[in-house]
């Protein structure tokens, strides 16, 4: 209970806290712009305090003031305006537009906020315009593009309700839990996937450790703070958005028709007669136009209505996606809703609500089903019976569009979220605000794969599970803002924050049971050995406080230290302290930098350093545990799990150093940042292996260290503004590089069958044999004493030419007449038309030994690029996106190539396989695949590629109607536009799409059959009432 | 500023009892300390001890999900390097080509013996603290304590005989593991110090410990399975006085129907007519020793290579056993042999019958069509797996015998099989079993039709030194059938006769060596 008395103290000393009594004048006035039009939503605030207000409709304002106060006029892309109060009762200020991206208001973290002026880490900021411009389905599509050193994967353009993933400046770490930490509206979310992109004002990606670092544990792989929009006093402002968009399969890749198919069983050496009459084996479908061919429609209406009274305000908003994809019978539906009500209680005492509630309802296609059978069922196969009924099994091949219609795989997710805040402002300097959140995650499966789709059409399965997530948090903080002698300010944080997440799973299986339509679990058909429920708790605590210094915005610094405890350690070794500093010089407000004035406007130079720490190992590691399972003889097992608990893991801390350079010349009109981070995680936190003969696999550990540097470069230009047109750039990219520096003992390890872990590699490192292709003769297989390839000579018949009984060689142009040593697998000499490898130990054996890097999946350096142009009403906004120097392991390639005997193979195999003596191939001879180390599934070079592609990954056209027009109409604005997605990619990559999610970091770049992308495009509009 | 100086120090005051908060137990299992207390507990612990060991001779069956198919350890290591079985070579992948063809790496799946030493550290957790809860809870008695600890160190020595007879030289782990601090690796010792300190004198004190008048539990080990197991390590060492010995002393003990096993003759043995309760239904059958228990309900489905099973397999008899014992039977004048018909479903699929219905386990008669006559709950049938039973240990006793000399006794031993196999017995002056290496042939023949399947083959070949002879002619054929340029036959079978150590197990302990023969 200690952690709830340090609450009630901080809340009970603020009480006790001397408030002054002021003098209040009730301040009104109308804002408008330049061209005379009211502005609404505008902040109008106390200079130095948090409390205000923000204008009606009709531009106006009601303000308690005293006579000494100064009020601060502000709006995203105005400029911000002070005005002195003195004895004035009236104050009405006309707000000039911005071009200048450095008065935006960035959020810092536990109510703190800062210019981006202001600035002293490294922090990406996207606003809500920048949001809108996208029309985003979700967090990713927002975010994608958008922000330097944040690696983006979006999976939105593929499986309905598909999220993505947020890698921040690199993977640091080994123990799977990579992603950012998410706050919304200050609260943990568990993901970003749940949050209504048009809901959000602003996004901040902290991304260097200063910035972070105030957020301590956790943070380590970046902060992405999400605020959502608030409402302003006035009449209710009501914006409804609908879109409607089509959807077609992006990229089609090479699958066998049934005369390929036919051709495919000749290489196998299954050359049985084609059955000319029985009409299953005569078909010729196009399984991937069938299956993945179809026509996506994605519809999404967003409301949201705002507003407020005097010491009210609201915003709400509700919206609701249906989605069907391309695969049959793929579909999504969401709705969100989201309140956020503040209430002000006097000047001093404010309470405000975030409420969220989501509901999403899929049907999840099973990839090993469905994309992976359109590449295995040959397509001869029958798929409907002339009477317009469904094939199932044909030559032990499923049939996919049965699967897709008849299997059921649904996913119900409920989420809610329930915040309370309250913030006390205690004097004019100083704010307490203590909040309690709470949120329930709620995910229901049920699967179910009825009888038709079995072998025999005679048994039926199914899964129920039910996932309860329940998470509290609370935060208690202390802010101070003050401002001495007109050019000190002086910031102060001190808080207390606690939280605790419970995870319940209940899970069912059943067999046979009697009715199809009845999809839960009845003890009858229960398979005893396949239910349980399980469940798993942490708790953490942590105190954090915070210190910056601004000296007439030309010298800032700022430090922060942050203590953290988590339930996951041992007792000793709960607490960890992480501290960071960070400071800003804005040169250009020297003295000896006036000549530049004219151009350049503001220079800043920015260097940081911060920790951060992480504790994401299970939750109870520090515990050698029993388990139960196993049973033997009817009688129940327990026995010690396989990893070793370890009463001495600690925080795994990560420091990063940053250096950054902020130039905004031209008036605002030309922006460029550059940074450049050294990322060193020490004291990794990871499961080694332990040696097997202890009786266990594994043992968390805090041994190794990894380290990212990478350099990231943002530009914001606006080549031309004029009245009618202008233009508008935006470009970031990103380079990367990481390392594993240290492991424990050295051990590498094999995070999965193609990747290999080690000192001095990298993250990703696909791992095996080196393909050099096929020996077209026997005589092929022919080296020197240095294992150097001899080239065969052929005679005039273009075979192998002997000389005196002896095969002729040469060498580098010369002939041969040394030692010709032949190359071995374990199971036998190498011969025509087995695969050649490359002999990296330079013995005559290949074998494990000769296994080598052959790629890595992490991109050298990505990049984005959006451009903005405005004709009068017109406007065109248009993203590119790249990713450079990644590679791919085309495991989708491989399991076409070697099916199953029945299955379809593939057009590549057909076209490049090893034939006969003399062939010059790609694919070993078939039939002996299975000797002598032909295919090397998994590890294998040939199926490594370049993931390297440029995407214009979105475009969207709009009009907005004239207002004076749009007003007779009774609304205030009307936007009108058309817009695509995924519309054009340049890739070498032969598979569905080089760029796609992986859950665990370790193992990036697998592409085993994925939901495969679609373009689209459609239209939208967008109304204000 | 005083208000934050204040703060500041509450703060540290009170942080300490956020310890508290940060305490958060187990919620799915239980920390060690919470374990061992009192019967259920060391019940559950027995229990969990022979689930390892069950898992790695089984495997972990799941048809529905094919990663989890075909991981049978106890004929990856006891018989598929063997003449009984090869690949199929449609469904084949690397690791199997690489058993067949005598080419293992050191990143053969089955290489990794991790899973042997999975249960020797539960074992090791048994000795050490069952004796402790015996302290806690009066309802274990000292005969259960004793029990308890004999089946501990009888299946510590299984263990470690298993890993004796794949790898050779291994390292010894006696205490549990306990404390991260304390030196995890250690080095290889040698195959005779495992056999003479630890397996044998393991085995002693669990025959010390066992009742020995009690009727043989079956399923767990007890002074029958103990004898069986110390006559087997015995045959190894080819110490074969001591090998008699010990069959002599499970001859008097009794089997788990209550009689005693005897040894004195063929009746003795399960009678001829009702073989298949030896696996169907081992309980109630006189000859059973110790074998496998396997619950479909609870462990799922067997799924192994010789087991029901709905998917492809990637092993199938041998084309050359096949020819020679299983084809005939489908003929007009098969061999009065009971075993081949009740081993494998000769008929099913014929002409080409894809040699992978293996039925021994199941309670299906030999089945006399070429339809499939399988019910598809046949999934749902336990698998019995025979670690020991009483004609094994007829032919190891008759081994014995012929190494000692004995050959009258030997032949004796080996007629009593034969007899209830239907077949004809052998007569004291053939000329096919003139000379003591002719009579262990002879028996090794028999061992291989009676135990086919049992996990014995490779085992057999390795124990009498015959891998060469026996697997060259079936490697070279092999070979060319692979269309090798070279049919070299079984190389190097000094060392390769042991397999590799697997390559995460060599990365995890520096201290390990490799095997000769095998890449480091």
């Amino acid at each position: 209970m200690g952690c709830f008395v340090l609450f009630l103290f901080l809340a009970m000393g603020s009480i006790g806290l001397p408030v002054f009594a002021q003098q209040n004048i009730r301040l009104s006035g109308k804002v408008t712009n330049k061209k005379g039009e009211a502005l609404q939503g505008v902040n109008v605030r106390v200079k130095g305090k948090s409390q205000g207000t923000s204008t009606d409709a009709v531009g106006k304002y009601q303000l308690d003031v005293t006579a000494s106060s100064t009020v601060v006029f502000s709006q995203v892309g105005m400029k911000e305006l002070e005005r002195a109060v003195g004895n004035q009762r009236q104050l009405d200020v006309t707000l000039e537009d911005s071009d200048n991206a450095l008065d935006e208001i960035v959020v810092t973290g536990y109510g703190g906020v800062a210019k981006k002026r202001d600035l002293t880490g490294a922090i990406s900021s996207v606003n809500a315009k920048k949001i809108e411009e996208r029309q985003p389905i979700n967090l990713f599509d927002a975010l994608q593009g958008q922000a330097a050193g944040v690696l983006i994967v979006n999976d939105g353009g593929g499986a309905p309700g598909a999220t993505g993933s947020i890698q921040v400046r690199g993977t640091s770490t080994l123990n799977g839990g990579n992603g950012p930490l998410y706050l919304v509206d200050g609260v943990i979310n568990p993901d970003g996937a749940t949050i209504n992109p048009t809901d959000i004002e602003n996004i901040e990606v902290l991304k260097d450790a200063a910035s972070a670092s105030i957020y301590g544990s956790r943070a380590a792989n970046g902060v992405i703070l999400i605020t959502t929009k608030r409402g302003s006093e006035g009449r209710p402002m009501v914006n409804v958005n609908y879109n409607h968009l089509f959807g077609r399969l992006a990229h089609y890749i090479p699958v066998s028709n049934s005369a390929e198919v036919r051709a495919f069983r000749y290489i196998q050496g299954l050359n049985t007669n084609t059955d000319s009459i029985n009409p299953s084996f005569n078909s010729d479908n196009d399984l991937q136009r069938l299956l993945l061919g179809n026509l996506a429609q994605k519809k999404e209406i967003k409301v949201s209505v705002s507003g407020g009274q005097k010491n009210l305000r609201y915003y709400s908003s509700l919206n609701y996606l249906d989605d069907k994809s391309i695969i049959l019978n793929s579909y999504a539906k969401r709705l969100q809703s989201r309140i956020n009500v503040e209430y002000q209680f006097s000047s001093k005492l404010r309470y405000s609500n975030n409420i969220s509630f989501s509901w999403q309802k899929g049907n999840t296609i099973p990839i090993g089903n469905t994309i992976r059978v359109v590449m295995d069922r040959p397509a001869y196969s029958l798929i409907y019976y002339p009477d317009g009924s469904l094939t199932s099994y044909i030559g032990s091949k499923r049939n996919p569009v049965a699967n897709a219609l008849f299997e059921k795989n649904i996913d119900e997710t409920y989420s809610g979220q329930f915040n309370n805040q309250l913030d006390y402002q205690i004097r004019d300097d100083l704010k307490f605000t203590t909040l309690f959140n709470a949120r329930l995650d709620n995910l229901q499966n049920t699967q179910f794969s009825p009888r038709f789709l079995s072998a025999n059409k005679d048994q039926n399965s199914g899964t129920n599970e039910f996932n309860k997530t329940f998470t509290w948090e609370f935060q208690s903080y202390l802010n101070y803002n003050k401002t001495f002698a007109q050019d000190h300010n002086v910031t102060a944080l001190l808080g207390f924050s606690s939280d605790r997440r419970r995870y319940d799973r209940f899970h069912s299986e059943y067999m046979n049971s009697v009715n199809e339509e009845v999809l839960v679990t009845f003890p009858d058909y229960l398979t005893p050995s396949k239910t349980y429920t399980t469940a798993t708790a942490n708790a953490s605590a942590s105190v954090f406080s915070r210190i910056g210094y601004n000296y007439k915005g030309r010298y800032l610094v700022q430090g922060s230290y942050r203590r953290d405890g988590s339930s996951r350690f041992g007792a000793t070794n709960k607490w960890g302290n992480f501290l960071s500093a960070s400071a800003a010089w804005r040169f250009s407000d020297e003295d000896f930098m006036k000549w530049a004035k004219p151009a350049l406007v503001d220079a800043k130079l920015r260097y940081s350093i911060g920790q951060l720490g992480n504790d994401k190992v299970g939750d109870y590691e520090s515990y050698t545990k029993v388990a139960f399972g196993g049973s033997y003889n009817g009688v129940g097992g327990a026995a010690l799990t396989s990893t070793f608990g370890n009463n001495r893991i600690k925080w795994e801390t990560t420091t990063q150093n940053n250096v950054g350079l902020d130039l905004t010349f031209l008036n605002g009109r030309l922006g460029f940042t550059a940074d450049y981070y050294v990322k060193t995680t020490t004291d990794l936190l990871y499961p080694r292996e332990l040696a097997k003969e202890t009786g266990y696999a594994k043992v968390n550990v805090n041994l190794g260290t990894i380290r990212n540097r990478g350099m990231e470069f943002v530009i914001s230009a606006k080549p031309i503004v004029t009245r009618d047109f202008s233009w508008e750039v935006n470009g970031n990219i990103s380079f990367e590089r990481g390392k594993i520096v240290k492991l424990a003992d050295g051990i590498p390890f094999f995070p999965g069958n193609k990747w290999y872990a080690e000192e001095g590699g990298r993250i990703g490192n696909f791992y095996g044999w080196r393909n050099l292709g096929v020996y077209a003769w026997d005589e092929s297989n022919a080296y020197n004493d240095n294992w150097e390839k001899l080239t065969l000579v052929l005679d005039d018949q273009g075979k192998p030419l002997y000389r005196d009984g002896k095969v002729v060689y040469t060498f580098n142009g010369n002939d041969y007449q040394g030692t010709v040593h032949q190359l071995y697998a374990p199971d036998g000499k190498l011969k025509g038309g087995d695969a050649e490898w490359l002999n990296n130990k330079k013995d005559s054996l290949i074998n494990d030994e000769d296994r080598m890097i052959l790629g890595n999946a992490t991109p050298d350096f990505y990049f984005g690029f959006m451009q903005t142009f405005r004709y009068k009403r017109f406007t065109l906004n248009v993203l590119f996106n790249g990713s450079f120097g990644g590679e791919v392991y085309n495991a989708l390639l491989q399991r076409q190539n070697y099916p199953t005997n029945t299955g379809a193979g593939s057009p590549d195999m057909v076209y490049n396989v090893w034939r006969k003596p003399g062939d010059v191939a790609k694919y070993p001879n078939y039939v002996e695949r299975n000797n002598r180390g032909n295919m090397k599934t998994n590890q294998n070079s040939l199926y490594i590629e370049d993931a390297t592609f440029i995407r214009l990954s979105s475009a969207r056209l709009a009009y907005t109607f004239d207002p004076q027009l749009i007003n007779r109409l009774k609304m205030k604005g009307l936007t009108a536009f058309v817009y695509g997605s995924n519309l054009l990619t340049w890739t070498n990559y032969r598979g569905y799409d080089p760029e796609f999610s992986t859950n665990n970091p370790l193992t990036p770049g697998e592409d085993d059959g994925r939901y495969p992308r679609r373009r689209e495009f459609g239209f939208g509009v967008n109304i204000n009432f | 500023m005083k208000t934050k100086i204040l703060a500041l120090l509450l703060l540290s005051a009170t942080l300490g009892s956020c310890n508290k908060f940060l305490e958060e137990k187990p919620l799915a299992e239980v920390a060690l300390d919470q374990h061992y207390k009192n019967l259920y507990d060391v019940q559950a612990a027995i229990a969990g001890m022979y689930s390892s060991f069950q898992l790695e001779m089984v495997g972990k069956g799941n048809y529905q999900d094919n990663k989890d198919n075909y991981l049978e350890k106890y004929l990856y290591w006891g018989e598929y390097r063997a003449d009984n079985f090869d690949r199929a070579i449609s469904y084949t992948k690397d690791y199997v080509d690489e058993i067949v063809l005598n080419s293992l790496t050191p990143t053969n799946q089955f290489s990794d013996w991790s899973g042997l030493y999975t249960a020797i550290g539960r074992i090791n957790n048994n000795i050490k603290y069952i004796p402790k809860a015996a302290e806690l809870d009066s309802r274990i008695t000292p005969e259960m304590l004793k029990d308890y600890l004999a089946q501990c160190h009888a299946l510590r020595a299984m263990c470690y005989f298993y890993l004796v007879r794949v790898w050779g030289d291994a390292p010894i782990w006696l205490e549990p593991y306990e404390d991260v601090q304390q030196p995890a690796a250690s080095p290889r010792e040698s195959k005779d110090k495992i056999l003479n300190e630890v397996i044998i004198p393991d085995l002693e004190k669990a025959y010390s410990l066992v009742d020995k008048d009690a009727k043989n539990s079956l399923w767990t080990i007890g002074g029958a399975g103990i004898c069986a197991i110390m006559a087997d390590v015995y045959m190894w060492k080819k110490d074969y006085q001591n090998a008699t010995k010990w069959i002599g002393r499970l001859f008097l003990t009794k089997s788990p129907t209550g009689v005693s096993y005897a040894g004195a003759n063929e009746t003795n043995l399960q009678d001829g007519a009702s073989w298949k309760t030896i696996f169907v239904n081992p309980t109630s059958s006189k000859e059973t020793i110790w074998s496998i228990h396997w619950d479909y309900l609870k462990n799922g489905c067997a799924c192994m290579q010789t087991s029901w099973s709905p998917n492809n397999k990637q092993i199938v008899v041998d084309e050359g056993v096949w020819a020679t014992w299983f084809q005939p039977q489908t003929t007009t004048s098969p061999s009065p042999d009971i075993r081949p018909q009740q081993t494998l479903d000769v008929y099913f699929g014929l002409p080409s019958n894809k040699r992978d219905r293996f039925i021994k386990w199941y309670p299906t008669d030999a089945n006399p069509i070429k339809a499939d006559p399988w019910p598809i709950t046949n999934q749902a049938l336990p698998v019995y797996l025979t670690m020991y039973r009483l004609s094994d240990m007829y032919l190891l006793y008759a081994e014995a015998l012929n190494g000692l000399g004995d050959r009258t006794n030997a032949l004796k031993y080996l007629n009593f099989v034969r007899k209830r196999a239907r077949l004809p017995q052998y007569d004291a002056n053939d000329a096919t079993i003139a000379t003591s290496y002719q009579l262990e042939t002879a028996i090794l023949d028999e061992r291989r039709m009676e135990l086919f399947g049992e996990g014995k083959r490779w085992f057999d070949l390795v124990r009498t030194g015959r891998v060469k002879d026996v697997m060259d002619p079936i490697l070279k054929r092999r070979q060319e059938e692979a269309g090798n340029l070279e049919k070299p036959g079984f190389l190097d079978p000094t060392n390769r006769v042991y397999w590799p150590i697997h390559r995460n197990v060599l990365n995890s302990n520096k201290a390990l060596v490799q095997n000769p023969g095998y890449t480091d």
